[in-house]
């Protein structure tokens, strides 16, 4: 074993200080106690909030009514669908389109959407008379009526002064706007309103029994071809019924009072088709009461012997 | 010189097999100090591992066998005193590899010392025990934890390496 001499390293000198120091033996550092936090409660806490927040949001997305289709915009307007003896067939398309766009909750957009919004007069469509059976006296727009109606209803509760002014000041701006060939909109099956830009001239048909509504009126070259019929709706309401007695007044594109200047004359005289549990349909034959329409732009109004605007709208005499 | 240690107790009156602590430290000073300078080729290192050796050794307090195994227990604890301090300040032991307290044998065509502490530790530590307190292969295993055919093997290339610088070639 003393193959290798390592003596320098086995008789180390060890110095004094070392042993010293390893005599002096330091006191053992106490251990800093471990404390052991108790989490039980703070993961309670936590587990417990994001169930509440999951369960919150499962519910919410479960009953949110994200398919409610969003209220469309009626257009304003309380066109009368002018009823002919004829079918038109220019706005079936539209008059079709929104028929088939026209479902339970479209009446509910169209109920709101005449609460808030005021009726621009605008020609009604005739298309949605075209679509309907011919000799109908019904009104053809629903939703348009419905619309006015709605605006005609809450204008009947005011003063009729304020009724006539108010239609006054909105029957000329309703000349301006197109001819709407549009399908009824406020019927409780019809199809929205119609679009405003429609301009078709249409022979004059009936109405079909179920679209009461606001249509357009035909075209006509100079005078109609064919005599029309007014035809339009409104909805029921304490103040009127089947008994009251209904005028019709026409304004052209001018404003001027087409007929008897007595808006109470025989001449303005309209008619109560027939009434349901909603709306009371009525019609107005401008011809039958000995005037000539000839062709163009006018604004309609059906009033009581009050002077209440029960609905009023746009036609366009094709 | 009496030491008093905190709890009220005299140093000398903690006994190690029939040694006191101060005995003890008077008997395996130089065996401690020797395996603390081979293992850090530090001085004050060395020192740190020594004191702390002897402190493990009062506080542990543990039942020896006998004086070998006092003296075999003594030589782990410093050699695992020596490696925990090597793994804590280990960058610096690389960086600051030549300072002034760096152990340093002269060469000598009798003593190999200098060459055994250009060995590599494993080798070291193993021909250190071997050929300095006179460990047997079996024996060097226990304190090293290591098998007896690696002792063996280790032995025989730190002997040959060991040659091969008494020799003149470098390691």
């Amino acid at each position: 074993m003393s193959e290798f001499n390592f003596d320098k390293l086995k008789n180390l000198e060890i110095p004094d200080s070392w042993v010293d120091g390893a005599l002096n033996v330091p006191p053992e550092s106490e251990k800093a106690p471990v404390v052991f936090v108790n989490f039980t409660r703070s993961f309670a806490a936590v587990a417990s909030l994001v169930l509440v927040c999951s369960l919150s949001l499962l519910l919410f997305f479960l009953t949110d009514d994200n398919a409610t289709p969003p209220i469309d915009k009626k257009v304003p307007t309380s066109e009368t669908s002018v009823t002919s003896t004829e079918s038109f067939d220019t706005n079936n398309s539209t008059e079709n389109t929104e028929k088939e766009l026209a479902t339970p909750f479209d009446k509910v957009k169209d109920f709101i959407h005449n609460l808030f919004i005021k009726p621009t007069q605008k020609p009604s469509s005739s298309a949605e008379k075209d679509e309907e059976p011919t000799g109908s006296t019904h009104p053809s727009k629903p939703s348009e009526e419905t619309k006015n109606d709605e605006e005609n209803s809450s204008s009947t509760t005011l003063p009729s002064t304020s009724i006539e002014t108010q239609s006054v000041a909105t029957e000329p701006q309703e000349p301006t706007q197109e001819v709407q060939t549009q399908p009824p909109t406020q019927e409780p099956t019809e199809k929205p309103d119609v679009n405003p830009t429609e301009v078709h001239t249409q022979p004059p048909t009936q109405k079909p029994t179920q679209k009461p509504t606001q249509e357009p009126t035909m075209s006509i070259n100079d005078f109609p071809d064919e005599p029309f019929v007014i035809i339009s709706s409104y909805p029921v309401s304490g103040w009127n019924s089947t008994t009251e007695v209904v005028y019709c007044r026409l304004y052209d594109a001018n404003g001027n009072l087409v007929g008897d200047s007595d808006l109470y004359s025989s001449q303005h005289l309209a008619k109560i088709d027939s009434q349901d549990s909603k709306r009371v349909y009525v019609s107005y034959d401008p011809q039958a009461r000995g005037l000539a329409i000839p062709v163009g732009e006018y604004s309609f109004c059906f009033y009581n012997l009050l002077g209440t605007v029960l609905v009023q709208g746009y036609i366009y005499v094709s | 010189m009496d030491f008093i240690y905190e709890g009220g107790s005299k140093l000398s009156d903690v006994l190690f097999f029939g040694l006191s602590y101060e005995q003890v430290i008077e008997k395996y000073k130089k065996t401690v100090g020797a395996v603390c300078v081979m293992r850090l080729q530090n001085w004050a290192d060395a020192e740190d591992c020594f004191q702390n050796t002897f402190f493990k050794l009062f506080r542990s307090a543990p039942d020896f066998n006998d004086e070998d195994h006092l003296k075999a227990w003594l030589i782990r604890v410093a050699i695992n005193e020596c490696n925990k301090y090597i793994r804590k300040n280990r960058h610096h032991i690389q960086i600051e590899k030549v300072n002034s307290d760096s152990v340093d044998f002269p060469q000598d065509s009798v003593d190999m010392s200098w060459a055994l502490m250009r060995l590599d530790e494993k080798y070291r530590e193993v021909l250190y025990l071997h050929y300095c307190e006179d460990y047997e292969v079996k024996e060097i295993a226990e304190i090293l934890k290591k098998s007896p055919n690696t002792v063996k093997t280790i032995l025989r290339r730190g002997r040959e390496k060991l040659k091969n610088l008494y020799g003149g070639e470098d390691v």
